[in-house]
């Protein structure tokens, strides 16, 4: 089983319960956050192996070029000539008159797969500059074939959000209870819902009062900050064991 | 305004930052956008953010296949019909102008929708970029927003999380930043990689950190690494309604603008 951890705004809590999750179902983790994964924060990962070189392409001009400026026109971004902001997509090359695009390739890193002793954890994350383009391609290339894996999501409904979830067999929606964070959560799970993916509805640092409409409710707990702050995955994983196991036996086929 | 990692209070500050400068302000985070929660206002008026896309008059369309042949997205099939996919179309025009018989016709395809509102605070405008749920195309209405909104120079851009070209794009479009973090080994690590973004982009900028009182010891390393001037904010119950927060928020703006000078 493929399981994608989402929930639209950042900071809810996503990286601690996947690593909780994973660590609970002896899944794969799969860090999404291409542009900023933050698993190596929270584990002291120890390299095992790389799964695949992150390439990409570029468009520059060559000396062929009349300046007609036809490619700038079809690119939305104004990305020739600029490797950060070109995701390669090619239209300049074909737009242009005089043939006088290259699309150059350079290396942008790499998916890599670590171990986390204590924890006894597989995690796949990318390694690549923050730039890398198509991070959907990304994200399916990190997800394992024929092993069960957690996806960490990244923040927002972006394209890497939609390839986990069109990979994924079940989802588990996060939020806290402030409001900027239940809206973005709804959003999170209307998308879930186009998706037709079964979900469980995490609370995650609840007050007293707040719980309904959410199948696992996580109180507030000083212990999750102190592991992360002390990096110590083991403190982690012992503090959000309970909800971590509920979450588990409500996933289909209890994860 | 930006922030690398979800979750450091990088939209509470843009809020306080639009009470103090009552510029226009415009919410960037297109598929999570939730600053006109964080302000009070009013919603004024709705537009949708169309991309242009082909369309095809079947009587002249010889199904030739030169418009699939220069579409590098894969959105126009043709085969023994002529087929789009509109959610994978990004609006650049070639297929319309490949056409050799004229059966191609511009039509629009829907992303998001612009909502403006007026902050009853300020009076000003907060523009927030909606992304329709699942579509792909957020970078677009990103761009959609960088190009269309007025009141330059006096604007204040909310970015999305994260560190990519989305990102990237917004710190091309701007005199200055101000990075919002807070003193954990993840913010930490996000902080990184944005300030070499923002240095490729090369804007000036300076950092804030939020909740500096949840880690002395890592508050100390932020502002170890971090080349330029630093702010501390503290953890306050009322974020929104603190008057410490707000002041300090101005002190980053102040101190923003001799960087950017």
């Amino acid at each position: 089983m493929r399981i994608a951890v989402l929930g639209g705004k950042g900071g809810v809590g996503k990286t601690v319960l996947s690593i909780a999750l994973a660590s609970e179902l002896g899944a794969v983790l799969v860090d999404a956050d291409v542009t900023e994964p933050d698993t190596p924060a929270y584990l002291n990962l120890e390299r095992e192996r790389d799964v695949t070189e992150v390439r990409a392409r570029y468009a520059v001009r060559t000396d062929g070029c009349a300046g007609c400026e036809r490619c700038l026109e079809v690119c939305p971004w104004r990305a020739v000539d600029d490797p950060i902001a070109c995701d390669g997509c090619g239209a300049c090359a074909i737009a242009c008159p005089e043939d006088a695009i290259e699309l150059r390739e350079t290396e942008l890193g790499r998916i890599a797969e670590s171990r986390e002793p204590e924890l006894g954890l597989r995690v796949v994350h990318p390694e690549t500059e923050p730039w890398a383009p198509e991070l959907a391609d990304i994200v399916h290339r990190m997800i394992p074939e024929d092993e069960d894996c957690v996806i960490d999501c990244p923040a927002g409904l972006g394209c890497p959000v939609i390839a986990a979830l069109s990979a994924a067999d079940a989802a588990v929606l996060v939020t806290s209870p402030d409001p900027a964070a239940l809206h973005d959560y709804r959003r999170a799970e209307a998308l879930t819902r186009e998706f037709g993916l079964p979900a469980v509805r995490v609370l995650n640092r609840a007050g007293s009062d707040e719980r309904e409409g959410f199948d696992v409710v996580i109180p507030e707990d000083e212990r999750v900050l102190r592991a992360a702050l002390d990096r110590d995955p083991g403190g982690l994983v012992h503090a959000l064991r309970e909800p971590a196991r509920r979450v588990a036996e409500l996933l289909p086929d209890g994860g | 305004m930006t922030g690398g990692k979800g979750g450091v209070g990088k939209t509470t500050i843009a809020a306080h930052a639009h009470r103090l400068l009552g510029w226009t302000t415009v919410d960037l985070d297109v598929t999570t956008p939730n600053l006109h929660l964080y302000l009070d206002c009013e919603e004024e008026a709705r537009s949708r953010v169309c991309l242009i896309g082909p369309e095809v008059d079947p009587d002249r369309c010889t199904l030739c296949g030169e418009c699939a042949r220069v579409c590098h997205s894969g959105a126009v099939i043709v085969g023994r019909s002529w087929d789009l996919d509109p959610g994978l179309c990004h609006g650049c025009g070639l297929c319309l102008d490949a056409c050799p018989r004229d059966a191609l016709t511009p039509r629009e395809i829907e992303i998001g929708e612009v909502r403006e509102y007026r902050v009853r605070e300020t009076g000003a405008r907060l523009l927030s970029g909606r992304l329709n749920v699942g579509d792909r195309r957020s970078r677009h209405l990103v761009r959609h927003l960088l190009d269309h909104t007025e009141d330059r120079p006096r604007l204040l851009l909310d970015t999305p999380a994260g560190a990519g070209k989305e990102v990237y794009d917004v710190l091309r479009a701007v005199d200055a930043a101000l990075v919002v973090t807070q003193p954990t080994p993840a913010a930490l690590r996000d902080l990184r990689r944005l300030l070499r973004v923002i240095r490729v982009a090369r804007v000036p900028h300076v950092v804030l950190i939020n909740q500096a009182d949840l880690s002395e010891r890592w508050t100390r390393r932020v502002e170890r690494e971090v080349e330029v001037p630093t702010w501390r904010a503290p953890r306050v119950d009322d974020p929104l309604g603190s008057d410490e927060l707000r002041d300090v928020v101005r002190e980053a703006l102040d101190g923003l603008r001799e960087e950017a000078a």
